[in-house]
């Protein structure tokens, strides 16, 4: 069964967005259980301000694919721009910003049947990576495989 | 169940390659479905 998946979505606000899946190939370790990243692709011209109810639908895509395939999600977050209130006191970048609401937003979603592992990796000359690994609860050991491997990189 | 972010401050340089690499195919990825545009959202006439 093929893994690639596009869906096309227009926002109440009118953003258009084309969320595709596709496996990730370049895995270096056999984990049993394929990974697939998920790109999140606005191909409207604008800045997006992300309202709560469009996280919820990029949320609700992922939960129904992992709901079909029995695979680990990498998300890396977006780094494109993204509207953020001007008094807010915390400055972040984009894609901190993407990953602290999105992940924020996961959790209050069905974290007792799916699982996220966020993951940050420190890169000082590219800027911080921010991703999260989300799978089924019942593949929780295999996510934390990847997580012990991943620390096994931290010197 | 909720994880606890894994933050990796000193990665090594094979893991650095790898998230960068990484990047790159989510960037590439991203461009392709970009350029589907017209595919998804018709003009209407």
């Amino acid at each position: 069964m093929s893994l690639e998946l596009e869906i096309p979505f227009e926002t109440i606000e009118g953003y258009q967005y084309i969320v595709g899946f596709t496996e990730v190939k370049s895995i270096p370790k056999e984990y049993n259980i394929s990974v697939v990243n998920i790109s999140i692709a606005l191909v409207s011209n604008n800045i997006e301000t992300n309202s709560l109810k469009t996280i919820n639908k990029f949320i609700e895509f992922i939960l129904d694919y992992l709901k079909h395939n029995d695979v680990i999600i990498y998300f890396y977050c977006d780094t494109a721009p993204i509207k953020m209130r001007d008094n807010r006191k915390e400055k972040y970048t984009n894609q901190e910003f993407r990953f602290n609401l999105f992940t924020t937003m996961f959790n209050k979603f069905k974290s007792e049947i799916f699982y996220l592992q966020s993951v940050i990796i420190s890169d000082n000359e590219k800027g911080k990576h921010y991703t999260a690994l989300i799978s089924r609860l019942s593949n929780v050991d295999k996510v934390d495989l990847v997580r012990a491997d991943l620390e096994s990189f931290n010197k | 169940m909720k994880a606890q972010t894994l933050h990796i401050e000193k990665p090594s340089k094979e893991l650095l390659e790898f998230f960068r690499k990484l990047r790159a195919e989510k960037e590439e990825h991203k461009a392709k479905l970009i350029a589907k545009k017209d595919l998804y959202f018709p003009k209407s006439k």
